[in-house]
């Protein structure tokens, strides 16, 4: 405790605050823009922070890190683009939202589950941190496998009216994720001579085209008189009481997901938000308003993906092991600025650990303090009249995909994709599962390889160990509930009501 | 069911492996299942009537739609050669007149405006290269 204190006394050091606020402010604009990430943020920050004391630049690049995580949201809420990847799931409810007028609502409810999210996984980090590394490592193949069909479950709930489609959309996925080099034997798979397919497809120029050139493709059909534009709401964004309530059990079970996930090496924001969107409506009453507009669907994916962050740090700083690409970059951070995260941190460089911690907490107030500010702003970006905003919104799509890897490759497939999801959208195909395919796809191939192997082709992995073993028996719970959920003669009940 | 057909026939060749799933076995699976969802889909499509084709374009929809992406393609085609400060302001342009606005000044302010604040916060402040005129 005296430790912490000593910590929250270094974070409130006038140059460490300062540094700690830009970080936060920089995060939440990188995660804004699509095709910028949490890991590009850190790489730009990182020139920056070498002539700074080593708890300062830690604090500045946390701060960038939460920061991009919620600042994803904001684009996947007011344009229907994910600025991160992890901002996924936050299109499906947020950009209803806005087309109803209430995009303020929308943006608070997304800052509210972000530090709703991001302040328990501090404190996990804070209180549990050694404990669930050490849970996170008896994590092994078919582990990993089981809990990539248990994610792979979802598309059945995030199917929309249609469950058949919504499958078919999620099967497509999958077998996208096959295209390029096959991780273990090294062959060719449906790359058709094009070398940038020999990597596979890259998820963000997948997203920007399902989800946002899509969009524009459908709004360039007709010419939208101004007076049809939703006129937003910036007043009263801040949420109520009744609201609080209303979404505090879809925070709690992101914020949880987004823990677990996080601390599992190799997962990341993208998966939890999906299985907290996944969870919050399972456990909902409103069930029915999910895809159509609900807080519950903002709030659960976005506690998720800032709760991420704190579960993401657990392994990077008690074992050394990044548990996803940010934290790698972070840890690469962390060596250059002299700290050398391992199960000797907390003893050799406590200072450093605990003004860390501190720094976590105080960032969520921060970050929720300038989120606060953005749902006044931002969403004024949406008055501008839509004939002015589409071409722009292709130009930042545009942007977006070649700022990945610099490549026009990767362009094309955000546009061909666009194409995609027009028509997907035009004949009611859901783009979730699309996107939850590919990013599951690799994981479950790869690791049901990996289990085969090293047990001789036994199958019976899959159920003799005890984790692998609860996610199939989740995954069985998942789709027999999504299955009940939709079936006709319920489906026909929820349209008399 | 067509695109699991081609899946089967692409992954034929592939190499058997003696311990885990070959290359062509997962794939091949996730055909399979692509080819009972269709089926099960084109079943449905026999019990519920589809909505026709007409009533999900408006009219002139088709040729919209089309002209966008053409032009979003020419943009991409042309970005490597014009870069992105002479290619953008001429796709931002062509597609404002697309969407309907026939104001010349407020098109050209925003197109060159736009291309500015873009580059501005991509190239000058973030130094990350964005697509240079060149000749060759």
């Amino acid at each position: 405790m005296e430790l912490f204190l000593k910590g929250l006394i270094l974070v409130f050091d006038p140059l460490t605050f300062l540094l700690m606020v830009a970080g936060v402010a920089g995060g939440v604009i990188i995660g804004a823009l699509p095709g910028m990430t949490a890991s590009m943020g850190i790489i730009l920050l990182l020139p920056l922070t070498y002539k700074l004391p080593a708890q300062t630049a830690l604090v500045m690049l946390c701060g960038m890190y939460c920061g991009a995580m919620y600042g994803g949201s904001i684009s996947a809420i007011l344009i229907n683009t994910p600025g991160t990847p992890s901002a996924s799931a936050t299109v499906l409810d947020g950009f209803p939202l806005t087309q109803q007028g209430k995009a303020g609502k929308a943006l608070a409810m997304a800052i509210l589950g972000s530090f709703v999210g991001g302040l328990f996984s501090s404190f996990c980090l804070l209180l549990i941190a050694p404990q669930l590394a050490k849970v996170a490592l008896k994590f092994q193949a078919a582990d990993y496998f089981s809990l990539a069909i248990f994610g792979l479950t979802i598309m059945a709930s995030s199917s929309g009216k249609n469950l058949i489609k919504g499958l078919i959309s999620g099967w497509a996925g999958l077998l996208l994720s096959t295209v390029g080099i096959d991780g273990i034997v090294g062959v060719d798979r449906f790359t058709f001579g094009i070398p940038p397919l020999m990597s596979g497809f890259s998820l963000l120029p997948v997203l920007i085209g399902v989800f946002a050139l899509s969009q524009v493709l459908v709004e360039v059909e007709t010419k939208k008189p101004a007076a049809e534009i939703v006129k937003q709401e910036l007043t009263g964004t801040l949420p109520t009481w009744g609201e609080v309530k209303l979404v505090s059990r879809a925070m709690a079970i992101g914020s949880v997901i987004g823990v677990i996930i996080g601390i599992i090496p190799g997962t990341g924001g993208a998966i939890a938000c999906f299985m907290a969107y996944n969870e919050a409506r399972r456990w909902s009453k409103h069930k029915e308003q999910f895809g159509k507009g609900a807080l519950e669907g903002v709030a659960a994916p976005e506690s998720a993906n800032n709760a991420t962050t704190g579960g993401a740090l657990v392994p990077m700083l008690t074992l050394g092991v990044p548990g996803d690409v940010v934290t790698a970059v972070m840890l690469g951070a962390l060596m250059l600025i002299g700290v050398r995260p391992g199960p000797l941190l907390f003893v050799e460089r406590a200072e450093v650990v605990y003004t860390l911690l501190a720094g976590m907490v105080v960032i969520q107030f921060v970050m929720l303090f300038l989120g606060m500010y953005a749902t006044k702003v931002s969403p004024r970006i949406l008055s501008i009249p839509y004939d002015l905003l589409m071409p722009v919104v292709v130009v930042l799509c545009v942007v977006g995909a070649y700022t990945l890897g610099n490549s026009l490759f990767d362009v094309l497939v955000a546009v061909i994709f666009g194409v995609v999801g027009y028509f997907m959208r035009k004949y009611n195909y859901p783009g979730a599962p699309l996107v939850l395919g590919i990013i599951l796809g690799p994981m479950a191939e790869d690791n049901l390889n990996r289990a085969l192997l090293t047990a001789h082709n036994d199958w019976s992995v899959l159920v003799t160990r005890p984790i692998s073993l609860t996610f199939l028996i989740l995954s069985v719970v998942s789709m027999a509930t999504a299955l009940y959920a939709a079936r006709p003669e319920r489906a026909g009940g929820i349209r008399k009501k | 069911m067509g695109v699991s057909v081609g899946v089967y026939v692409l992954t034929h060749d592939m190499a058997k492996v003696p311990a885990g799933i070959g290359p062509g076995d997962y794939p091949r699976v996730i055909a399979a299942g692509l080819f009972v969802l269709g089926a099960l889909l084109a079943a449905q499509g026999l019990v519920r009537s589809e909505v026709p084709a007409r009533a999900l374009y408006p009219r002139g929809a088709a040729g919209r739609v089309a002209a966008l992406t053409l032009m979003v393609l020419a943009y991409v085609r042309i970005l490597p050669h014009l870069g992105f400060l002479f290619s953008t302001p001429l796709f931002l342009v062509g597609a404002m007149l697309l969407f309907g606005v026939r104001r010349p000044v407020l098109i050209l302010l925003t197109g060159v405006g736009v291309t500015l604040a873009v580059h501005g916060i991509f190239y000058s402040l973030f130094q990350i290269l964005l697509p240079k005129f060149s000749l060759f």
